[in-house]
């Protein structure tokens, strides 16, 4: 079945076990709402400033040891998220921030609230990223997850632009993605693993 | 020997970096190989993840022998206390709040916001197992303590949460009152109202010959253009966080005399559903001891005192 990217963005929230959502609406993000409407398991807050948003959301991630999360949108949402993000990163907290992002045909066009995003957090986070395929959805936000948590943990930003949001796709989990990358790459190991054995069988161990 | 676990030996944690521990053997665990000799250089680092590195060297201790080092530490805590006499008329002095604190609240999360309460906090609360205190340490962002206290909160609905912050940072965030009420969260937000930037005015008082730039939050613009004597004359502070509280909806307790402090945080603490602000009005000029003037080494700081004609050391 195809579904939205909006509604695969639910969908990986809820398999990351995401409870609490910090989040503040806008035009570019409004796809990402709507998917959240009626949703129970994600308990979205409403603050009434991002920067605000993403203290709370540190507040949250520093005192449970859970990832925070955060949702705004494009343009004056992501620039107010700046200074939390900094915060954040320099403490090595986890938090994965989404920020919406103008149709990637209008980005670089000074449409309407957009800002380059990711220029202006790449040095103040761990990894950030603009989703540029619809299939590679899925992937980003389970790299997500996976990359503000690991390691020294740190500040993850994921640049959704909105057509990204509204286009169909794959259903496919996160988790499934990455869970069949994974058995494929296993196969492939066995495979060379394999591949390996017989040549060593056939020409004899390399003499040292 | 030095132990470090997972700190960045930073400008705030060294002072002058050539005098820094000159004669220690210096160990640093730290999960960031990047982390390693950045700042001062180690003798032994070992990256690994801080819970394992110290699981593993617990498994290997050995007990020692150092009662009279102990000792030695108790009497040198004797001799320089950080809990100083203040100049305080009230008695409500950031001391007092904190361990009113200390003593009312088991299961704790405490915040602050950046500056003197964050420095105030750092040294008179008792950390136990059953509390944690989130704190910028790092970048210093003033408004983080308040909507950080929400974020501990709604993780932790158990957790008794504290945020402590001064008068200017509170106004940084304040309108996550808001906030705090719609989703019902019973935090309690103390501040430690001096009327002034109050880090900022200390070194103003103590490297700048007390010249208040702008650092003053009564001041107006029918005040003098120079006023570094704040008196009883001064116009009434803005906002009224106690009615602005109230307008979100929120509770708003004033203290103003020592023996209302427990009193306001037992209240506070009692609420189930409203936050409750807590204003403490402090003494206008309190100040943070000892400090390291910057630039200087560890070796040294300023214990007060001889606050109020400190000369900058100029190397």
């Amino acid at each position: 079945m195809k579904i939205s990217g909006a509604d695969l963005f639910v969908k990986a929230l809820m398999e990351e076990k995401v409870d609490i959502l910090f989040a503040y609406p806008g035009g570019q993000a409004i796809e990402l709402f709507n998917a959240l409407y009626g949703v129970e398991s994600i308990k979205v807050i409403l603050p009434r400033h991002e920067q605000g948003l993403v203290h709370a959301a540190d507040g949250y991630a520093r005192s449970t040891g859970r990832v925070g999360v955060c949702l705004v949108t494009s343009g004056p949402g992501a620039t107010n998220l700046v200074t939390g993000i900094a915060t954040a990163n320099y403490d090595s907290v986890p938090l994965v921030c989404f920020t919406g992002q103008v149709p990637t045909h209008l980005i670089g066009n000074d449409a309407f609230q957009e800002v380059d995003t990711v220029g202006i957090v790449r040095s103040i986070s761990k990894y950030a990223i603009t989703v540029r395929n619809r299939e590679d959805l899925g992937m980003i936000i389970k790299k997500a997850f996976y990359i503000a948590k690991s390691g020294k943990p740190g500040v993850v930003v994921v640049d959704l632009p909105k057509d990204i949001q509204q286009k169909l796709g794959s259903d496919l989990s996160a988790t499934w993605v990455f869970m069949e990358v994974m058995r494929l790459i296993m196969q492939l190991t066995n495979v060379m693993c394999c591949f390996l054995l017989v040549y060593v069988l056939m020409t004899g161990l390399p003499e040292r | 020997m030095l132990f470090s676990i997972g700190v960045r030996f930073n400008d705030r944690i060294t002072g002058k970096i050539s005098e820094f521990a000159k004669h220690a053997t210096i160990i640093h665990i730290d999960i960031d190989p990047a982390s390693i000799s950045r700042n001062i250089v180690v003798d032994i680092p070992i990256i690994a993840d801080a819970r394992n590195a110290i699981g593993a060297l617990l498994d290997k201790s050995i007990s020692l022998d150092i009662e009279d080092w102990k000792e030695q530490i108790n009497s040198w805590k004797q001799l320089h206390p950080l809990d100083r006499p203040q100049n305080s008329v009230s008695g409500v002095t950031p001391q007092a709040i904190i361990h009113e604190i200390n003593a009312l609240f088991d299961n704790l999360i405490i915040t602050t916001d950046v500056g003197q309460n964050q420095l105030w906090t750092t040294q008179f609360l008792e950390i136990t197992e059953t509390k944690q205190m989130l704190t910028s340490g790092g970048l210093g962002t003033m408004g983080y303590g308040f909507p950080a206290a929400m974020g501990a909160k709604l993780g932790n609905p158990k957790m008794d949460v504290i945020s402590i912050c001064g008068d200017g940072g509170m106004q940084m965030n304040i309108q996550e009152m808001a906030t705090a009420v719609v989703h019902e969260l019973p935090i309690i937000i103390c501040i430690l109202n001096n009327g002034y930037l109050g880090n900022v005015r200390q070194w103003q008082e103590m490297f700048f010959d007390k010249r208040y730039s702008t650092t003053c939050m009564k001041r107006r613009e029918s005040c003098p253009v120079i006023c570094n004597t704040p008196s009883e004359d001064c116009p009434a502070y803005t906002p009224d966080f106690i009615r602005l509280a109230e307008s979100y909806g929120a509770k708003g307790i004033r203290v103003q005399r020592v023996e209302d402090i427990k009193p306001a945080l037992l209240e506070a603490k009692a609420a189930i559903k409203s936050p409750t602000v807590i204003e403490f009005i402090i003494e206008r000029e309190e100040n943070v001891w000892p400090i390291v003037p910057p630039g200087n080494s560890l070796a040294e700081m300023f214990m007060g005192g001889e606050n109020r004609n400190a000369e900058q050391k100029v190397d």
